[in-house]
């Protein structure tokens, strides 16, 4: 451990024998908690989130399972386990390795750990809320934007004081140059509360039909200018770091960037190809959501190349599994989306659990497993502490691959003999049944991922707030001094 | 590349303006122009609908049901436009379907079946996956179907542009205000009527609607004989259902078979003729293709009624269903001497009409006329035969029955025995 983590908690410790205020302050200031416990609730979302979906898996394959509870049937469990895991899991996770990441790249340190502290506390009240209010049928109905208009303005206020913060952090900074995942993180943190504010009806409000292309103009930008940019602002930085490569190309990442904000905000038409919507509005959203190849493809490419010769550490060091296994989801998420928001595959494709499939490709396979990583890397770093297990992170890994790949191939191929059973004209009941199988092949593959989850808060727990030492190897090893694969110099 | 001394603040500016720009032309310009007109053919919904919307939107039911109907969905009926969300405040649009869309449900279904299939879905379907909502008040499920039978051009809420007036009459007269409804009291009351009332309420039931399906009569012959596309596409896969047919050990030439199809139109075979099984087997190996033709197609409607139609009328199409005693009016018994004379112009209108005043669905929602058709050649064979017959443990080609079938209901068995009483 080192020396200026031993003194702040120094600091904690003395601060026990004053009362409880001081002591509270204390608990608040001391360096990188914020950081810590945002990651913390992050993970503890991720076992929530993912046992909700499970619950919400297997009522749709067993409908009779559970049944004259409101607060567990399928309608309720199935938004809480979105909010959950996207405001929660994902989001939380996220905003801790942030609050890790920010400071470093900027030499200096988080601006306030008490307003970090803050936030982390009234994010969660806003979930736990969230979860009562859902469960309770408390919901506006829309989707991704279910929260009521009362948790929607703390919300808001959340996500302008987490934008202060990072700002300020980026303004004190000592180091000059400004990395391209501080313009992600600090872009995004400018624009996510302008499209939180659209989305919400309490604040933005549209008659009629209307109210689906703001619901939908947020719905999907919550995916693009938020966990998108996030996700991969944290990746430009996790990569280079662990593999000691030297970003491929600062040129493609600063096309990456200023093209995601410019082709992804339109997009959220796609959802409505075939709603009495304005067409060219439709046709915007075609457009932009093809033309999101280009920032896809630069940053994939550019991901890819800073790997070069690298590639061998994928067997020793976990976190880096997890940022890569992320991306090659994110291509194969990303290769599919453009196509399927297409007007005639969007045709066939609309409505059926395909397009379900593809939402866990993205927040699932790859902003999941990119959260997960980050949380795999940050935490030593930020506690001084070395994992309790390898081997449990080393099971979450592949529980957590394997799952997610079953979930995928069952949930894409039954939306794809629900969409052929629909042009047949068989009923659209009919078709539900054929997928049957296919249910109980996701209801699987989410024990997986919540046992996988499972290991993870145990591992989490045992390192962070039971301290117990570390059973084996780190996680991480250093970078192979000789080139293991692929070398070309 | 890496540049030494950038500016970090022109190409922010520009971002910056990029973004709000592209904010202002997909969200604030749709919000000035994109207007729908008021609807002249649809009222604005009642309080007790808006409290079924609610309980709609709190139970998440549009997760599953989307309430948009598109160009290509040929059984929602006419497509969805702008004006028909004029008066929602929260849209229900909905992204998947795992359920039929209900952009246009109301009228499609009577009162009660909503009803029973909002307590238990696997009441009137067997196999639907939707979930149980027997949590819900009766009050809350009142409220709940009639917001969802006033949607659509059929529901309650459509009406005429010039007299204000309902466009469609309704299946069933919404009656219930309060009252048990959860329990089943009132209906094993009504079951337990003396013969003679019984008697009475099946004849006003039957004689209420006796208008002479010409619509459908023609809808048929153009299935049949017509030259469009539809009706060449349904009778291509007629002949599929038909060449699919193989006779071990028979040998039927494809010209001998033309030559019979010629004579008596193989499709006309069973419109015209009956379809009683005869007492012997025959041995002419064209009797035999035209006898195992009829079963085929009448079995393939026995797939059909096993899945849509058996929750109430029962497996034997005795109207013996697991449902069957909670309705008010008894689901029909298929054996009964009455149908015996029914064409099959008369089956089609039936099940795609349904029968008003009972929880009989109007089917043409949601079956394709050449379903309906399989369907009625399996009536014909189950009303000629008093019974199954020979299609009894045969597969079809529709699909086995689901695994989840009806579950068996809470309250005790009616202490009449449902028996057909004849109409004549």
């Amino acid at each position: 451990m080192d020396a200026r983590l031993e003194t702040t908690f120094d600091a904690a410790d003395t601060a026990f024998e004053s009362g409880w205020w001081d002591r509270f302050l204390a608990w608040m200031d001391v360096e990188h908690s914020a950081s810590k416990r945002f990651m913390i609730s992050g993970a503890i979302w991720a076992l929530t989130g993912t046992l909700l979906g499970l619950l919400a898996a297997t009522e749709y394959w067993a409908p009779d399972l559970v049944h004259g509870v409101a607060q567990l049937s399928f309608g309720r469990l199935r938004p809480t386990h979105i909010n959950v895991v996207a405001f929660g899991f994902l989001s939380m996770s996220t905003v801790g390795a942030i609050f890790y990441v920010i400071p470093e790249l900027c030499r200096t340190k988080l601006h306030s750990e008490r307003v970090g502290n803050i936030l982390m506390l009234a994010w969660n009240v806003v979930i736990v809320a969230g979860i009562f209010c859902l469960t309770n049928g408390i919901t506006e109905g829309r989707e991704y934007a279910e929260l009521p208009w009362f948790l929607d303005i703390p919300m808001l206020a959340v996500l302008l004081v987490y934008c202060w913060l990072i700002w300020m952090t980026v303004l004190n900074r000592k180091e000059k140059q400004l990395y391209v995942t501080i313009w992600y993180v600090a872009g995004t943190t400018m624009w996510f509360p302008i499209v939180y504010f659209i989305g919400q009806k309490v604040f933005f409000s549209m008659p009629g039909i209307g109210d689906a292309i703001a619901n939908w103009f947020y719905g999907h930008n919550i995916l693009g200018l938020w966990f998108t940019t996030n996700g991969i602002g944290l990746t430009y930085y996790f990569l280079p770091k662990i593999t000691k490569n030297p970003l491929y190309s600062h040129l493609l990442s600063i096309v990456g960037f200023s093209t995601i904000a410019m082709f992804y905000t339109p997009t959220g038409t796609h959802h409505l190809l075939q709603s009495p919507v304005p067409e060219w509005l439709k046709a915007v959203a075609v457009i932009s959501s093809v033309m999101l190849l280009v920032p896809v493809m630069s940053v994939l490419v550019n991901f890819f190349l800073t790997m070069k010769g690298k590639w061998g550490m994928l067997g020793t060091n976990i976190p880096l599994r997890f940022f890569i296994t992320a991306m090659w989801f994110y291509l194969l998420t990303c290769f599919t989306g453009p196509f399927q928001a297409t007007r005639w595959i969007n045709w066939y494709l609309h409505f059926t659990h395909w397009v379900v499939g593809h939402a866990h490709f993205a927040l699932l396979g790859t902003f999941g497993f990119v959260a997960w990583g980050a949380i795999y890397y940050c935490v030593p770093r930020v506690s001084g502490r070395q994992w309790y297990s390898r081997r449990l992170a080393n099971a979450h890994y592949w529980l957590s691959l394997v799952g997610t790949v079953i979930m995928i191939v069952a949930l894409t191929v039954a939306g794809l003999i629900q969409a052929s059973a629909w042009e047949e004209g068989t009923p659209v009941y009919r078709g539900v049944i054929m997928v049957s199988p296919f249910m109980l092949m996701r209801a699987f593959s989410g024990l997986l991922i919540v046992t996988g989850q499972l290991l993870f808060v145990y591992n989490v727990f045992k390192t962070l707030i039971f301290v117990e030492d570390p059973l084996e190897d780190p996680l991480e090893e250093a970078a192979p001094a000789t080139v293991s694969m692929g070398a070309t110099k | 590349m890496s540049t030494t001394r950038a500016n970090y603040l022109y190409p922010s500016i520009g971002m910056g303006l990029i973004l709000a720009s592209i904010i202002f032309v997909v969200v604030l310009v749709p919000r000035m122009t994109f207007k729908p007109a008021k609807p002249k053919d649809l009222r604005d919904y009642t309080a007790q609908e808006l409290r079924g919307r609610q309980i709609y939107k709190r139970e998440g039911c549009w997760y599953c049901h989307s309430m948009v109907s598109r160009p290509q969905d040929w059984d929602h009926g006419p497509k969805s436009k702008s004006s028909d969300y004029f008066y929602d405040e929260f849209h229900l649009v909905g992204s998947e379907r795992s359920g039929p869309d209900l952009a246009n449900i109301g009228g499609k279904f009577p009162d009660q079946y909503h009803m029973l299939h909002h307590q238990n879905p696997r009441y009137v379907k067997p196999g639907s996956n939707m979930p149980r909502f027997d949590y819900l008040s009766n009050q809350e499920l009142i409220d709940l179907t009639s917001f969802i039978q006033g949607m659509g051009p059929w529901g309650t809420r459509a009406q005429d542009p010039e007299t204000g007036k309902l466009r469609y009459a309704r299946l069933e007269k919404f009656t219930w205000t309060t009252g048990p409804l959860k329990g089943t009291e009132e209906v094993l009351a009504k079951w337990n009527l003396s013969p003679e009332e019984q008697e009475k309420l099946n004849v006003s039931r039957y004689e209420q609607h006796n208008e002479v399906p010409y619509k459908y009569k023609t809808e048929i012959e153009e299935l049949l004989f017509g030259t469009s596309h539809e009706a060449q596409a349904a009778r291509g896969t007629l002949l599929n259902i038909v060449d699919k047919n193989k006779i071990a050990g028979v040998d039927v030439t494809e010209e001998s078979l033309e030559k019979k199809r010629e004579e008596d139109s193989t499709f006309s075979a069973w419109t015209e003729k009956d379809f009683k099984e005869p007492a012997v087997e025959p041995a002419d190996p064209l009797e035999v293709k035209v006898l195992m033709t009829k079963r085929r197609y009448a079995n393939y409607g026995k797939g059909l009624f096993n899945n849509e139609c058996s929750a109430c009328h029962g497996l034997d199409a005795d109207g013996h269903g697991q449902a069957a005693f909670t309705m008010t009016k008894r689901p029909a018994n298929f054996w009964d001497d009455k149908f015996k004379n029914y064409n099959v112009d008369t089956w089609y209108w039936r099940i795609s009409r349904g029968v008003p005043s009972t929880q009989m669905p109007r089917w043409e929602y949601t079956l394709t006329a050449e379903q309906r058709l399989t369907l009625a050649a399996f009536l014909k064979y189950v009303s000629q035969n008093k019974g199954l017959g020979k299609l009894k443990g045969m597969e079809s080609d529709y699909g086995k029955l689901p695994s989840q079938a009806a579950p068996a209901l809470p309250a005790p068995a009616p202490s009449v025995k449902p028996s057909p009483t004849l109409v004549k």
